[in-house]
C-alpha cells in the first residue's frame, strides 16, 4: 500500500534529496522529513494560511499538496527569511508592530506578506489588508500586521526607487 | 546611579518571545521529534448519543506499523476517569449561593456509550500518523443509536433519554442567587419587560490545536508530558492521579503554544491517555489534534439562552432584574459550573441595581463539553442585560447612553458592595473605577451623541441606516485560588523566575521579566523566566481567568521579598551597614546615597552560599531562592464601556462595522502595547462571535461547521478600525495596582454590534436578542422595498 | 495512493482508462486534497495534469479564447489581454480561494469539483464557455452548464477529463461581471453567486443577455427568464426589476446558518440588478 517515490528539492537554496510516498503533503515533508517545523500545519484545508510557504517563487498551501508534486521545485521556508541570525526587515517590522502573540500563525503571515509585498509593493493600504486576509491569526485582531506589511511595502518600494 | 536603570512597569518593553518565534524557531508540541516516537490516531464517534455494541479491533491490530490499539473496554477499572471537579469551589461560596451540583466525571475513552459527535471510542498507536490514521480506518465499530438530547430544552423534558444514568437527571447544577426581593420588585414596578436572549454556541479557536507528547524514563521513573496547555499543573496531578504516581515524578511544560484563549484551560482525556501509552509502551508518544478534532472534540462555549424580566421606573432606573437561564453544557461540564456562575456574578453589571433573582440550570445535552472561553459566562450575561438596558431606552423614548449613565454605579460609591458573592466565595466588592467616564470617552471617541444623532438622522432622510451601539460590563479578574512562583539569585547574580502561569501569547516571559526586574532594580536582560513547566515551580495554577498578571506578579513578589531579607542582612555584614540604610540599586543593593557602597548580587550570591567561607550573617540560612504563594483576597474589577457605529445595507442585510472603541480600565499596565494587543486580539474575537461564527448542530445531532471553511473566524478585511483607550485605575488590592485584562476584549462585542444594528433599525422597531446577528435576519426587518419609510420615529 | 504526473494528454488519458479502481484527476489540487484530508476521496490514483503543456496555455484564437484545464488563476490573473476580454470571468477567478488557493487553483478544478458555489462558473456559463473534455473515446465539446450535474457530480465518464475551455469572441460594447456574497469579505464560500454577460448596440440597447447563478441550486443555474428580462432593453429601472424578480423565481436554494431559503432568493435578485450594473457599465466603456 505505501507507494514512495523519490522527491528532489531545495529548500532555501540547499538542495534535499528523500522519499515520500505519494500521499505525504509538502507540509509533512518539510516538517517530518527534513525537520523544518517552522512551517505549521493549523486547518488541513487551505484556509489557514499557516503552512504558507514559497514554491518556485509563488505563496502556496503546502498543507494542499503533495510533496511529489514539488519534485524539482524551489521552496522557501521561513527558516530562510533572515540571514546570518540578522532577522530579516519584515520580521523586524512584526515585532515593532506587536504583529504577533502567540506566533503560531506568524511563519505563514510573514511568507505571505513575502509574497504580498513583492509581487507588487505598490498596492493600497486596503489591497494590503485584503490580501492579509489569506491567512489568519486569531490572537492580534491584525492591525499590528497589516500595519507592519504596509511600512515593509513602503521600505520596498523607497528601496527599489533608491536603487 | 540610582536611576541608570529605568522602571520597566508602565513601559512597552518589546517582547522577549518573539524572535524565536518570528526565525521559525518556535517549539510547539507538534514540533516535538524524539528518537522512537510512536503517533497516535484516535476513532471518533458519528453518532451523538449511541451504546456501544461491540468493537473489532483485530485488523486495525494486524495493520502496517501498528503497535498498539485499544477501545474503553481495554482501558475501563484501569484507568479512572477525569473528575467532574477540576475546579472546586470554596465553602464560602457554597453556604452563600444556593447550589445544586452534580458534575458527570468523564471517561477517557467511554466503554459502554458514546455521549457526542467526535468522542473517542478506540486509538491506535502506530510508527507513524500516517499508518495510525490508516489503522483507525481498519476499526469495525458497532452501536446501537440511542435517541439524541439535542438541546437544553430536550435535556429537560419530562421523560428525556439520560446522558450519564448515575445522575438520573440531564442536569449538572442548578444555581439560585438573590439580591433584595426580586418578586416584590417586579410586582411594584412602574414598567415591566421580558424577553428571551440567546448567546449561540461558538468557541476559542486557537489557530493551534491541541496536541500532547509524552516520554516515561523507567530508569529515573520521571513521565514527562509535553501538552498545549494554560494549566499544567492541572494536567500532573491529573496525570499523576490516573496512573498513580507521586505528582513530582511528572513533568508537564508546557512549550510554546499557540493560542488557548481558554479552550486549552482544563486537563482532558487525550492528555492522560498520552501519558499512560508513553509508559505502557516504554516509547515517546505524540498525538497532535487536527482542526476537524478540534472542532468535534475541544471544548466549545457560550450557548446560554435567558429568560430575562426586568422592572425599571418612569426615569429609567432598573428597579429589578429576574433571569432564569440554561447553559447548554453538552455531554459534560469539564469546569463544572464555572461559566455559570461567572454569568450570575456579571449579570448587573456596572449598575446599582437593588433587586436581582437569578436561577440558572446547566443543563447535559449530547454535544461537545461546554467549557470556558474568553469571557466564560460575561459575554453571555452581558448581552442579555445591554440589551434589556436598550429596550427599557426604547420603550421610554430615551436614549441608551442615557439609560446607562442614570443606572451606573458613580465613582464616588466606590469601593461598591455588590451584594452578591464571587466564586471565591468573597462577597463582592468593585474595589476601583469610573464607569460613567469610561461610557463618555467612549462616545467622545466616536464624535459626541448629539453629533452622531443628527448624522444618523441625515442619514436616514438619505436611505442609509446607521446606527451607534453600546455595551458596558463589568468584569472580576485575577481570581484565586492562588498562583505559584519560584524565586532565585543564580551564583551568577541573575534573577531566576519561574511561576505556575503558562503562556498562549500573552507574553508573560516578558511581562514578569518586567515586574521582577522593577522588584530587584536589575536590567530586564538579568531576569530569566521560566513559565508552563511543574519541575520548575511545586504548586502551581495556570493562566484562565484574567488572572496571570495579578496572581504571578503577587507570588513573585512574595518569593522576592523573602530572598530580599537575606540579601538586605547580608549585605549589611558586607557594607558593614544598618540594613535600614541600604536599599536595592544597579543590581545589587547599596548604602543609600552613598554611590561606592554597593554590592552586586553575584557577590551577594556568593556570600549567601552553603558551606565554608560563606560570608552571612549569624542565624541566615543559606542560599537565595524562595517559593512563595499568592492568595488574592479576591477578585479586582476591570470594567469597559465598548461602542460601534455599523451601516447597513438595506437590500442584503449585511452590516458594515465603520469603527469599534473600546475604554478599558485593566488598572495599572505593565506593558501598554501589549495590554493592547490583548484587548484588540479579544475584540476581534468578539466581532467573529457577533457576526460570523458558530458552531451549528442539525437535528440529529451532527455538527455541521467540521472546518475551517465553515467554521468563519475574521480575518484581516473584516477588522473595523479599531481604538482602545486605557483608563488605568490601580487597583487597591495588589501591590501593583494590576486588574487583569486577558479576555474583556472579547465580552461587549456581540452586544454591541447587536445594539448598534438594532439602533440602525430603530424605524422598523427592530429586536435583534439573540447571537450571532446574521445579515438574513437583519434584511427581513426591511420589507419588499426597504426606501419606502414613513417619517422615522424619534431617536 | 499512486501519483503519477505524465507529460502527454496521451499518457494522462491512457493512465486513466487503465486504473481499475478510483482515479482523480488533479489540476491545481486545492480541491482534491481537502476531499482526502476529509474522507470524501479516497483514490487509488491521482493522475497531475500540471505537467502537460497544452492543459498549461492561454491563447487569442481571433478574439475567441482558449485556455487549458490546469491553468491557473496566477496565470489567468497575469494576462492582461484575458483581463480586458473577459472581466466578468475574472471576478469569479479572483474568488477561488484565497490568495494562495487561487495561485494554484484553476477553472476546471473549480467546474469539477462540482461544488454549486463555485465561483469561477457561473461568469464561465454566462460568457458561453464550451469545455473540450477527453476521455478513451476521444474528444468532445461540452457546453461548461452541462459538465456539473449536482453536488460532487459531473456528466463526466470514465476516464474523462476536461481539457480546455472556449470563450466565444463577443461583439463590441460587451461587458461581463460576478458578484457573489459572503459573511466575511474575503476567503469564503458564495451564499449566492451571480454572473450577468450582455451586448450592447450602438444605441445603447441590449440585444443579447446571458445570467447565471451559484449557490442558489443543486449546480450553477442558466437563467433565461433573466437574460430576456434584459434584452431589448436599455436595462434601465424597469428591467433591473424584472431581472431581480427572475433571478428570485429561478432560485431553489438550500436553507443553512449561512443563509435560508428566502433570504438567498431575495439576495440573488440584488446580486443579479448589481452584476448587470457593472456588466452594463463595462459594456459601455
Amino acid at each position: 500500500m505505501t507507494d514512495f517515490r523519490p522527491v528532489t528539492l531545495t529548500v532555501n537554496g540547499r538542495p534535499h534529496t528523500g522519499s515520500a510516498e505519494s500521499r505525504t503533503l509538502l507540509a509533512d515533508f518539510l516538517r517530518d522529513g527534513l525537520g523544518l517545523t517552522g512551517t505549521h500545519v493549523g486547518c488541513e484545508h487551505g484556509v489557514c494560511g499557516a503552512c504558507t510557504v514559497m514554491v518556485d517563487g509563488e505563496a502556496v498551501r503546502s498543507c494542499l499538496m503533495f510533496a511529489v508534486q514539488a519534485d524539482g521545485a524551489e521552496i522557501g521556508t521561513i527558516e530562510g527569511l533572515a540571514k546570518g541570525g540578522e532577522m530579516h526587515p519584515l520580521q523586524k517590522l512584526f515585532s515593532e508592530h506587536h504583529a504577533l502573540q502567540c506566533g503560531f500563525c506568524t511563519p505563514g503571515m510573514l511568507m505571505t506578506a513575502m509574497d504580498l509585498v513583492h509581487s507588487n509593493p505598490d498596492r493600497t493600504p486596503q489591497e494590503f489588508r485584503d490580501g492579509m486576509s489569506a491567512a489568519l491569526c486569531r490572537c492580534t485582531g491584525y492591525e499590528g500586521i497589516v500595519n507592519a506589511v504596509i511600512e515593509y511595502a513602503a521600505m520596498v518600494k523607497a528601496e527599489a526607487a533608491d536603487g | 546611579m540610582a536611576e541608570s536603570i529605568p522602571g520597566y512597569i508602565g513601559q512597552s518593553v518589546p517582547r522577549r518571545e518573539d524572535r524565536h518565534l518570528l526565525l521559525g524557531e518556535g517549539a510547539f508540541v507538534a514540533d516535538m521529534q524524539l528518537p522512537g516516537m510512536l503517533h497516535v490516531a484516535i476513532a471518533r464517534s458519528q453518532f451523538p448519543h449511541a451504546t456501544i455494541k461491540g468493537i473489532d479491533l483485530a485488523a486495525a491490530r494486524a495493520a502496517e506499523g501498528v503497535e498498539l490499539a485499544i477501545s474503553g473496554a481495554d482501558i475501563h477499572g484501569v484507568l479512572p476517569p477525569i473528575s467532574g471537579m477540576q475546579v472546586t469551589t470554596p465553602q464560602g461560596w457554597r453556604d452563600r449561593v444556593d447550589t445544586d451540583i452534580l458534575i458527570p466525571d468523564q471517561p477517557l475513552i467511554p466503554h459502554d456509550k458514546m455521549r457526542f459527535v467526535g468522542e473517542p471510542y478506540a486509538l491506535v498507536v502506530a510508527e507513524s500518523r500516517y499508518l495510525a490514521e490508516d489503522a483507525v480506518e481498519l476499526i469495525e465499530a458497532d452501536f446501537d443509536p440511542l435517541p439524541p438530547v439535542a438541546g437544553p430544552d430536550a435535556a429537560l423534558a419530562d421523560g428525556a433519554a439520560l446522558l450519564h444514568d448515575v445522575l438520573g437527571r440531564n442536569i449538572a447544577a442548578i444555581l439560585h442567587t438573590t439580591k433584595g426581593d426580586g418578586a416584590k420588585a417586579l410586582d411594584t414596578a412602574p414598567h415591566r419587560l421580558k424577553r428571551r436572549f440567546n448567546h449561540h454556541r461558538y468557541a476559542a479557536m486557537p489557530m493551534e490545536c491541541r496536541g500532547v507528547v509524552a516520554d516515561y524514563d523507567a530508569r529515573r521513573d520521571i513521565l514527562t508530558v509535553w501538552s498545549s496547555s494554560q494549566v499544567v499543573h492541572w494536567v500532573r496531578r491529573e496525570v499523576a492521579n490516573a496512573l498513580d504516581m507521586p505528582e513530582e515524578r511528572v513533568i508537564c511544560i508546557a512549550p510554546d503554544v499557540g493560542g488557548g484563549f481558554g479552550v486549552k484551560g482544563h486537563c482532558y482525556p487525550e492528555d492522560i491517555l498520552v501519558a499512560y501509552l508513553a509508559k505502557r509502551l516504554g516509547r515517546p508518544v505524540k498525538w497532535i489534534e487536527d482542526r476537524h478534532e478540534h472542532l468535534l472534540n475541544a471544548a466549545h462555549s457560550r450557548d446560554i439562552a435567558f429568560d430575562f424580566e426586568i422592572g425599571f421606573d418612569d426615569d429609567g432606573r432598573i428597579l429589578v432584574v429576574d433571569t432564569d437561564f440554561v447553559v447548554d453544557s453538552g455531554a459534560y461540564s469539564p469546569v463544572g459550573a464555572g461559566i455559570a456562575g461567572n454569568s450570575v456574578a456579571h449579570m448587573l453589571g456596572p449598575y446599582d441595581i437593588p433587586n436581582y433573582e437569578c436561577t440558572c440550570t446547566v443543563a447535559l445535552t449530547n454535544r461537545v463539553p461546554n467549557a470556558p472561553y474568553r469571557g466564560a459566562g460575561r459575554p453571555e450575561a452581558v448581552f442579555a442585560m445591554e440589551r434589556a438596558v436598550d429596550l427599557v431606552a426604547n420603550a421610554l423614548g430615551l436614549d441608551p447612553a442615557e439609560v446607562r449613565l442614570r443606572n451606573m454605579i458613580p465613582p464616588e460609591a466606590m469601593p461598591y458592595e455588590v451584594g452578591l458573592t464571587y466564586r471565591d466565595g468573597v462577597p463582592m466588592v468593585y474595589d476601583s473605577g469610573d464607569y460613567p467616564k469610561a461610557l463618555r470617552a467612549a462616545l467622545e471617541e466616536l464624535g459626541g451623541l448629539e453629533a452622531f444623532r443628527a448624522r444618523q438622522k441625515q442619514a436616514l432622510a438619505e436611505g442609509r441606516y446607521i446606527g451607534l451601539g453600546l455595551g458596558c460590563y463589568v468584569e472580576g479578574t485575577g481570581v484565586g485560588p492562588f498562583e505559584g512562583a519560584s524565586v532565585k539569585i543564580d551564583p551568577s547574580g541573575k534573577i531566576m523566575v519561574a511561576t505556575g502561569a503558562c503562556a498562549q501569547g500573552q507574553g508573560h516571559e516578558t511581562v514578569f521579566a518586567q515586574m521582577a526586574a522593577d522588584m530587584w532594580k536589575v536590567p530586564i536582560d538579568d531576569v530569566y523566566v521560566t513559565v508552563g513547566d511543574t519541575s520548575q515551580v511545586t504548586q502551581g495554577y495556570g493562566t484562565i481567568a484574567s488572572r496571570s498578571t495579578v496572581t504571578a506578579s503577587g507570588a513573585i513578589k512574595g518569593a522576592s521579598d523573602r530572598i530580599q531579607e537575606k540579601v538586605f542582612a547580608i549585605g549589611a555584614e558586607l557594607l558593614e551597614a544598618a540594613e535600614n540604610d541600604l536599599e536595592l540599586r544597579d543590581g545589587g543593593i547599596g548604602v543609600r546615597g552613598v554611590p561606592e557602597l554597593h554590592r552586586t548580587y553575584r557577590e551577594i550570591a556568593k556570600a549567601a552560599k552553603p558551606g565554608w567561607d560563606h560570608q552571612r550573617p549569624e542565624g541566615t540560612e543559606a542560599g537565595l531562592e524562595a517559593v512563595s504563594y499568592y492568595e488574592p483576597p479576591t477578585v479586582t474589577w476591570a470594567y469597559a464601556s465598548g461602542a460601534a457605529i455599523v451601516e447597513i445595507d438595506p437590500e442584503t442585510g449585511r452590516v458594515t462595522i465603520e469603527r469599534l472603541v473600546e475604554v478599558h480600565d485593566a488598572g495599572v499596565l505593565v506593558n501598554p502595547a501589549m495590554a493592547d494587543g490583548q484587548v484588540k486580539g479579544g475584540l476581534v474575537q468578539g466581532l467573529g462571535g457577533g457576526l460570523f461564527e458558530e458552531l451549528a448542530y442539525d437535528d440529529f445531532g451532527q455538527l455541521t461547521t467540521g472546518s475551517l471553511m465553515d467554521y468563519l473566524l475574521p480575518t484581516a478585511s473584516d477588522v473595523p478600525p479599531i481604538t482602545v483607550l486605557h483608563q488605568e485605575v490601580p487597583s487597591p488590592l495588589n501591590a501593583f495596582g494590576v486588574k487583569g485584562l486577558g479576555e474583556g476584549g472579547a465580552i461587549a462585542p456581540p452586544v454591541v454590534i447587536a445594539n448598534a444594528v438594532c439602533d440602525a433599525l430603530r424605524p422598523f422597531g427592530a429586536e435583534l436578542n439573540s447571537t450571532p446577528v446574521r445579515w438574513g435576519d437583519v434584511a427581513a426587518f426591511f420589507g419588499d422595498d426597504p426606501f419606502e419609510i414613513s417619517e422615522p420615529s424619534p431617536a | 495512493m499512486r501519483y503519477e504526473a505524465p507529460e502527454t494528454l496521451d499518457a494522462a488519458v491512457g493512465l486513466l482508462a487503465g486504473e481499475s479502481g478510483q482515479a482523480r484527476v488533479l489540476a491545481g489540487g486545492t480541491d482534491v486534497l481537502v476531499q482526502i484530508h476529509t474522507d470524501r476521496a479516497d483514490p487509488d490514483l491521482i493522475v497531475d495534469i500540471k505537467k502537460i503543456t497544452e492543459l498549461r496555455d492561454i491563447a487569442d484564437e481571433d478574439g475567441a479564447w482558449r485556455f487549458g484545464a490546469a491553468v491557473t488563476g496566477k496565470e489567468m490573473m497575469d494576462n492582461a489581454a484575458f483581463n480586458a476580454a473577459w472581466p466578468g470571468v475574472m471576478d469569479g477567478v479572483r474568488l477561488i480561494g484565497s490568495v494562495q488557493v487561487r495561485g494554484r487553483a484553476t477553472v476546471g478544478g473549480n467546474l469539477c469539483n462540482a461544488s454549486p458555489a463555485a465561483d469561477s462558473v457561473p461568469p464561465m456559463i454566462a460568457a458561453r464557455a464550451i469545455a473540450t473534455v477527453i476521455g478513451p473515446d476521444g474528444r468532445r465539446e461540452v457546453p461548461v452548464e452541462d459538465i456539473v450535474t449536482g453536488p460532487g457530480k459531473t456528466s463526466l465518464g470514465k476516464g474523462e477529463f476536461v481539457v480546455s475551455f472556449q470563450l466565444p469572441k463577443r461583439p463590441p460594447n460587451s461587458g461581463d461581471a460576478y458578484l457573489r456574497f459572503t459573511p466575511r469579505t474575503e476567503m469564503d464560500i458564495a451564499v449566492v453567486g451571480c454572473a450577468v454577460n450582455l451586448t450592447l448596440d450602438d444605441a445603447g440597447t441590449c440585444t443579447d443577455a446571458r445570467v447565471a447563478l451559484g449557490a442558489v441550486a443543486a449546480r450553477a443555474l442558466v437563467v433565461d427568464d433573466a437574460a430576456k428580462a434584459l434584452i431589448g432593453t436599455k436595462v434601465d429601472d424597469a428591467a433591473m426589476e424584472a431581472l431581480a424578480a427572475a433571478a428570485s423565481a429561478a432560485c431553489s436554494p438550500i436553507d443553512d446558518k449561512r443563509g435560508t431559503i428566502e433570504y438567498r432568493t431575495e439576495v440573488a435578485g440584488v446580486l443579479a440588478q448589481r452584476a448587470a450594473a457593472i456588466a452594463l457599465e463595462r459594456a459601455k466603456s
